[in-house]
């Protein structure tokens, strides 16, 4: 047998044949790859022993190593009794199943441990992840492609709009690594001492009680009864104390286990619904029930951009300027879900596409050009599903149709908002180049959203 | 119904706005409360510092949160329903509302204290204590031994705070202490500033360190800025702090709510002839557009005054010459003035221009403005009587003055040992940051918008302090004695 051309897809497809044979003696197991692409097997041996030396898991492990170099897992073979946390592994929700258990043979599963993807597909209605309809419906997520596209400003009208209204609104900002929105939303001082990034940390050892997530965003200019609350990603200390958010930052991505009275173990997804539902608790404590809760997400494949868009959220709005680039990356992202038709179906509902600096300035015929553009990118990947049975959508060339996803909503992009420094002129979201600007996207939105709740 | 006629609406006028709700001998009524948007922050339990000049509402406010209908309407009307689950006591004020000892030491008390030598901290550590009914200190008789006992016993203040804090906190309340009236802290301006300055350090301190217990402090804007902040995280009291401010479409909604709610068939036509109103809580409500509209107001305006100050357009709109002649040098009008205004003119409408197409005749309200302005420098006098000894001083003459001429007639006047005089009375409020140094205490009369500066350095008067007095302008509005 020759390694020679092992590569990370070969080295991938030879630990699948190993996983069969493993799971052809009768037990449950687990493919899994880390974030270097290197597999290890994992074999399931709660109800059997299988004890570290015995002859059989000697020669798998020998053979795994062989087979899979180099791309070896730095434990290539482990049972499940000899691991820290099986579970995590065994019960983790994000396993995808390659083949069922049958008469004795067991069930094998693929586990892809990545920075980034795999929440991509996750189910939502996991009992693990808890995220209730009611809660999720009222969220939006404001998620782009490619950074730097008016992603935070378009957050922060759209929330100065809804509060207009009369509406409780809170802003999450979740761009953790770049914290954009809490700057056009509150001064400095009127941050909370704590951000998302500190919910995260501390909730993981059971001390998230006494955080303050959550202050009014200052700097909107609304008027009558509405609410605007942010919570930032990271807090803002009292002077003298220290405050570590790098550390903080590099800690919040883990999986947790189970903690052993019975609770179930808590994915990175879990933890940031606990973030997120702590804030909006704090805003019905401090003022109301939030009617609107807006998920500024970071641009980009990212972990936290697939749990917000995927999981947290009733409306995704994906942030989109009309080049090629940006319609290959939506390609790449939302084709991860043709392998999960049921949930593709579903997204496709709570997807809207935003056309992000639109210049429309001398062309009719642009915006039908976007919508065009993102119709074939729908179509190319969430819609003409395996097993579809619904009809392909309707396009009509002119892009009229207004309520499919991709219906693109323009944000309009002109001169005067190039030079606008938000951080400058403290009243830019009332300057009248800025309402017309945005009057499209905040009225087209206005209309996705649930209803405000009654019980103020 | 019939149309109401300018006689009904007059007489409306008249009885409606007569009694103008005065938080300091009145206080707010349940049909008369009117709750303007721009004033929702200050009712906030979070919000610590309410900013609010001489007239716009700081002691109206503070009554109508002790009060538990008043506040309940405030949580119905501004979509607040934290209010309904906040207790809130008068912790400091001009006198307490409640029977018994009040939980502050009265005027000529506090000068005692400080002279001893009393720490601003300590003292407002031991009226936080009494507010919150700490029986320990409840116990003891007499503010000297409060204030020691505070200072003793810093362990037992901590576990005090603590105690109330987990109390509101099993309760699911917020604790709200109020504090109100404090430009009567102390005769003297320096010792005023150090009392303040300890309050916004114990009201932050109250805020980072407990979950349910806050303070709410009413303060005049420039006693606000001029008190040092030298404490940590001062930042964020002005981060979280909110201004009373009545924007002219609130003195609008101000004054059509007191007409639709008064008790009489005339408010009744008021309100059928204005659109459908609500019957809330007792109280009845303005379609939204009669509150907040500019051109819906104009257009009630219009029915009530006539569109013009005159027979036609060149002498100016109703709708905007009554709010900007009312102005003060900060472009402030204070409710109480606005309503009185439009009531005097109603009486003077009925007296010499009774046969009028509408209820008020433009030249009653062009009269009424000395009226106005005689009510505005009584308020002025009650709570920044120096500043109004100071106006007085330039009586016989015209302004424009250059300020050299406004020092002249302050140094004939003998300014300083007047004012020394008013400050030895127990109700008069503080004195001016530099009472010996005119030029300082003519900036900050500009800071109070007693006074204007003019391009050319030219000292003037709005009209709505200038007309009290026997003070001339070129072109302004003649001073005419009304009575």
């Amino acid at each position: 047998m020759t390694t020679a051309s092992a590569g990370f897809d070969s080295s991938w497809l030879a630990a699948q044949k190993v996983a069969e044979d493993a799971a052809a003696l009768g037990r449950d197991v687990v493919l899994a790859r880390d974030l270097l692409g290197r597999s290890s097997l994992l074999i399931d041996d709660m109800s059997e022993r299988l004890a570290p030396d015995s002859p059989e898991l000697s020669s798998l492990r020998e053979r795994f190593v062989e087979v899979t170099r180099p791309f070896t897992g730095l434990e290539p073979v482990q049972t499940a009794r000899s691991m820290f946390a099986p579970e995590l592994f065994f019960t983790a929700p994000e396993l995808t199943e390659v083949s069922p258990r049958a008469d004795g043979v067991g069930r094998i599963c693929t586990l892809e441990r990545t920075v980034v993807g795999t929440d991509w597909l996750q189910r939502d209605d996991d009992s693990a992840s808890g995220t209730p309809v009611s809660r999720r419906d009222r969220r939006v997520a404001l998620y782009g492609f490619k950074g730097g596209v008016g992603r935070s400003t378009a957050t922060a009208v759209l929330a100065r709009h809804l509060a207009d209204l009369g509406r409780c609104v809170l802003v999450v900002d979740l761009d953790l690594e770049s914290p954009g929105v809490s700057n056009l939303l509150s001064d400095e001082a009127g941050r909370p001492r704590h951000g998302i990034v500190d919910h995260l940390v501390e909730a993981a050892v059971g001390n998230a009680d006494n955080l303050e997530l959550v202050g009014r965003a200052s700097l909107l200019n609304h008027h009558g009864n509405g609410e605007v609350f942010l919570a930032p990603a990271c807090g803002l200390p009292l002077e003298g104390q220290t405050y570590s958010y790098l550390s903080k930052l590099n800690r919040i991505y883990t999986d947790l286990p189970a903690t052993g009275d019975g609770a179930p173990p808590r994915p990175f997804a879990v933890r940031l619904e606990q973030a997120i539902a702590a804030c909006e608790d704090q805003v019905e404590w401090l003022a109301r029930r939030p009617d609107h809760v807006l998920l500024d997400s970071r641009a980009g494949i990212h972990d936290i951009a697939a749990v917000t868009l995927t999981r947290l959220s009733g409306l995704a709005l994906l942030f989109a300027v009309d080049n090629p680039s940006t319609w290959e990356g939506y390609r790449m992202l939302l084709s991860e879900w043709q392998r999960r038709p049921d949930r593709a179906r579903e997204l496709r509902e709570r997807i809207r596409i935003v056309g992000a600096m639109f210049h429309s300035a001398g062309d009719t015929e642009r915006l039908g050009v976007l919508r065009k553009n993102a119709y074939d990118m729908f179509v190319d990947t969430l819609y003409n599903l395996p097993d579809e049975d619904e009809p392909e959508p309707f396009y009509t060339p002119e892009g009229q149709v207004d309520d499919a996803p991709y219906a693109a909503i323009p944000i309009l992009f002109g001169n005067d908002l190039v030079g606008l420094d938000p951080l400058r002129s403290r009243r830019w979201p009332e300057l009248p180049f800025v309402e017309a600007a945005y009057s499209k996207f905040t009225t087209t939105v206005e209309r996705l959203l649930p209803d405000p709740h009654e019980d103020a | 119904m019939s149309e109401p006629t300018p006689a009904d609406y007059r007489k409306l006028l008249i009885e409606a706005l007569g009694s103008a709700p005065d938080a300091n001998t009145t206080g707010p009524g349940l049909r008369t409360l009117f709750t303007p948007s721009s004033h929702r922050l200050a009712l906030d339990p979070d919000v610590t510092v309410v900013r609010g000049a001489r007239g716009t509402g700081k002691t109206f406010w503070a009554k109508a949160l002790v009060d538990e209908r008043l506040r309940e309407i405030a949580a119905a009307s501004y979509m607040m329903p934290r209010l309904r689950r906040t207790r809130v006591t008068t912790a400091f004020g001009l006198e307490s509302e409640e029977p018994g000892e009040p939980p502050f030491p009265y005027k000529r008390t506090r000068e005692k204290l400080v002279e001893d030598g009393a720490a601003p901290d300590e003292l407002w550590a031991a009226i936080v204590l009494m507010a919150l009914n700490v029986p320990e200190i409840r116990r003891i008789e007499g503010w000297t031994d409060r204030v020691r006992w505070t200072r003793d016993n810093p362990e037992a203040y901590d576990a005090a705070i603590a105690a109330a804090d987990r109390e509101s906190r099993e309760r699911g309340e917020t604790r709200v202490l109020l504090f109100d009236a404090l430009e009567h802290l102390h005769g003297v301006r320096e010792q005023t500033d150090r009392l303040l300055s300890g309050l916004f350090r114990l009201a932050l301190e109250l805020r980072l360190t407990t979950g349910t217990l806050r303070a709410k402090i009413f303060v005049r804007p420039d006693m606000y800025e001029n008190t040092p902040k030298m404490f940590p995280d001062a930042s964020k009291l002005g981060a979280n702090a909110t201004d009373l401010e009545w924007s002219r479409e609130n003195l609008y909604g101000l004054l059509f709510h007191q007409l639709g709610n008064h008790t009489t068939p005339e408010a009744e036509k008021f309100r059928a002839a204005t659109g459908t109103w609500r019957q809330e809580d007792g109280r009845h409500v303005a379609p939204v557009d009669v509150i907040a509209d500019r051109k819906r107001q104009e257009e009630v305006f219009v029915t009530l005054a006539g569109p013009f100050m005159g027979t036609d357009r060149r002498k100016g709109h109703t709708y905007t010459w009554v709010p900007n002649h009312l102005q003060d040098g900060k472009g402030r009008v204070s409710p109480r003035t606005w309503l009185k205004a439009l009531c005097k003119a109603a009486v003077l409408t009925g007296e010499r221009h009774a046969g009028h197409p509408v209820p008020l005749h433009y030249d009653a309200i062009r009269e009424s403005l000395s009226s106005a302005a005689d009510s505005r420098v009584a308020e002025l006098q009650d709570d920044i009587g120096w500043a109004a000894l100071a106006v007085e001083q330039l009586e016989n003459t015209q302004v424009p003055l250059q300020a050299s001429a406004v020092h002249y007639a302050w140094h004939q006047g003998s300014l300083v040992s007047k004012v020394r005089e008013q400050l030895k009375d127990e109700r008069s409020g503080s004195g001016p940051r530099d009472l010996e140094n005119p030029v300082a205490l003519l900036e900050e009369l500009i800071e109070l918008g007693v006074m204007t500066r003019r391009s050319g350095e030219a000292i003037d008067l709005p009209d709505i302090y200038r007309l009290a007095f026997d003070i001339s302008r070129k072109g302004g509005v003649p001073r005419m004695p009304v009575n």
